[in-house]
């Protein structure tokens, strides 16, 4: 093991807690950083003014109930939305074409062309990103059944949704923003998802998923970021949790948002 | 990077619209074969049907081919910008600026190219030998007496005239653009907002456009009076395009400010 590596582990460690985490070394600065964002719609506030750092290579669970801010949050890591007031930083930068190389995103909705088909996507991802592996894409599709050559429009939304997270696995990215990646794909397949996100990263990467199904995603997660009505209510790494609470994350989330 | 994405915009508007290029030259094409065997005097009654069909068709696909290009063009923007697809484009390492200038180099491509296959059908529709070959005779007879009398200016006209008219066209296609974009900046009605937009842009630059044009018409009248020249020509050509020059570049700036900065995708 490398010094770079005892580095990130001796950090892990120290700080248990991801969130209050700052550390000025360049190499292991941290991968996203919100000075209190706030967000607001027109008649709504998404976003209370959150502050969260997140370090890299963990694997975390950005969980809260339905309209909470999850999807807020990580459009505005991408650029998509922009903040009200406050800041979103991504490797210290805010959203822009260098973060955009390096965060590899899942939307919660389908972002693709109907008339394409999937080895045209492949090819779009691979003239646009430097860092996609259209190998790892196609070894993937063959083990989903998905047939490259088929056209987007023939497919069922759950395949669609697979293509979708089988071209962002694909980039070995920096930091993995995944919202509600398992949501509509059917159970057997969410295994295979799942063992696809934590085998196919590097150590070094951070992948956020952002999902209210708990119990499927639990035993990968690393930390865990709850958040409630546009504020985070807690952020704790999954050990803790187990150990101190004596509870599996699941259990915590349904007695935290009780309705 | 722009060079990728000139290409696949390319590609999802040659998929719509070279089909309908295709559809436009066959009725035309059809219709000239029925007025050319003169099919339709042999044939009575029921036996016209199929002429008045073809040149209904070619009718409507001439109208549809204009239609279908405007639209085209403000939906490629409006839905794989600012759309679900621009979830993608959006978090692509390209700039806004890069994704705006793709999307208007192809839809000024477009126009031209729909003006051109138009042009090319009522050639078909046209087409008769010596009626053409007088035709040409006499335009270039036109431009060798214009060249006689004015020299190599009045090429330089038609060069001027040409870029003129190039130059309206991405005025009015970033006029587009800048109205949707402003569009956007509302939370609510995004689209009738865009409409509000585009009238207050087009009334904005019109009321400029007519309070230079009529100063400097009194102005130049006196002027102008008595010069033999093509000189008031240039003069109001470029005129014209620096004009033009200067709105496009405002509504691009506005464009590009809007998706670089006040982007918020439902």
């Amino acid at each position: 093991m490398n010094n770079n590596e005892d580095n990130l582990l001796y950090d892990c460690a120290e700080n248990a807690s991801i969130s209050n985490f700052t550390n000025n070394n360049v190499s292991n600065n941290p991968i996203l950083e919100c000075k209190n964002l706030v967000k607001t719609y027109a008649n709504s506030e998404a976003l209370k003014g959150i502050n969260l750092t997140i370090n890299r290579g963990r694997i975390i669970g950005l969980l809260g109930p339905n309209g909470s801010g999850k999807s807020t949050l990580i459009k505005l890591a991408n650029g998509l939305l922009t903040p009200t007031s406050g800041e979103i930083l991504i490797n210290g930068l805010k959203p822009g074409i260098e973060t955009k190389k390096i965060v590899s995103y899942l939307p919660e909705r389908t972002y693709l062309n109907d008339w394409m088909k999937v080895s045209d996507i492949i090819n779009f991802f691979k003239d646009f990103y430097d860092n996609f592996n259209p190998e790892k894409a196609y070894e993937m599709l063959l083990k989903l059944n998905i047939n490259p050559n088929d056209k987007l429009k023939t497919m069922s939304k759950g395949t669609k949704e697979k293509v979708q997270l089988i071209l962002v696995m694909s980039r070995e990215a920096d930091l993995y923003l995944l919202d509600e990646p398992i949501a509509g794909v059917d159970p057997a397949a969410r295994d295979y998802i799942l063992n696809t996100i934590i085998t196919n990263y590097n150590e070094n990467a951070t992948i956020i998923i952002s999902t209210h199904l708990i119990s499927d995603i639990e035993r990968v997660l690393d930390d865990v970021v709850f958040i409630s009505c546009g504020e985070i209510f807690l952020t704790k790494s999954v050990d803790e949790i187990r150990e101190n609470e004596g509870k599996s994350v699941d259990t915590l989330f349904r007695e935290v948002f009780r309705c | 990077m722009l060079g990728k994405l000139m290409k696949y915009e390319l590609k999802s508007t040659a998929r719509i619209l070279i089909p309908l290029y295709i559809t436009l030259l066959v009725f035309a094409t059809i219709s000239k074969i029925f007025i050319e065997t003169r099919i339709t005097d042999k044939l009575h009654d029921f036996g016209a049907i199929p002429f008045f069909l073809s040149v209904f068709g070619y009718g409507c696909t001439m109208a549809a081919v204009f239609i279908v290009t405007f639209f085209v063009i403000i939906q490629r923007f409006y839905k794989n910008l600012l759309g679900d697809e621009g979830y993608l484009m959006n978090t692509l390492p390209v700039s806004a600026l890069t994704n705006i200038t793709s999307k208007i180099s192809i839809a000024t491509f477009w126009n031209i190219i729909s003006g051109f296959v138009a042009i090319l059908s009522i050639i078909i529709m046209a087409f008769n030998p010596d009626a053409f070959s007088k035709f040409f005779n006499e335009l270039f007879r036109a431009l060798s007496d214009g060249y006689s009398e004015f020299g190599v200016q009045v090429y330089i006209v038609i060069i001027e005239i040409i870029i003129a008219i190039l130059v309206y066209l991405i005025k009015f296609l970033t006029m587009i653009y800048a109205s949707i974009s402003i569009g956007h900046l509302f939370n609510k009605h995004r689209i009738l907002s865009s409409f509000g937009a585009f009238i207050v842009l087009n009334l904005i630059t019109t009321a400029i456009s007519s309070t230079i044009g009529i100063a400097s018409s009194i102005a130049g009248k006196t002027l102008f009076d008595n010069i033999q020249s093509l000189l008031t020509i240039h003069l109001f050509l470029i005129f014209a395009i620096l004009f033009n020059l200067v709105f496009f570049i405002v509504y691009f700036i506005i464009t590009n400010y809007i998706l670089k900065n006040k982007l918020n995708l439902e």
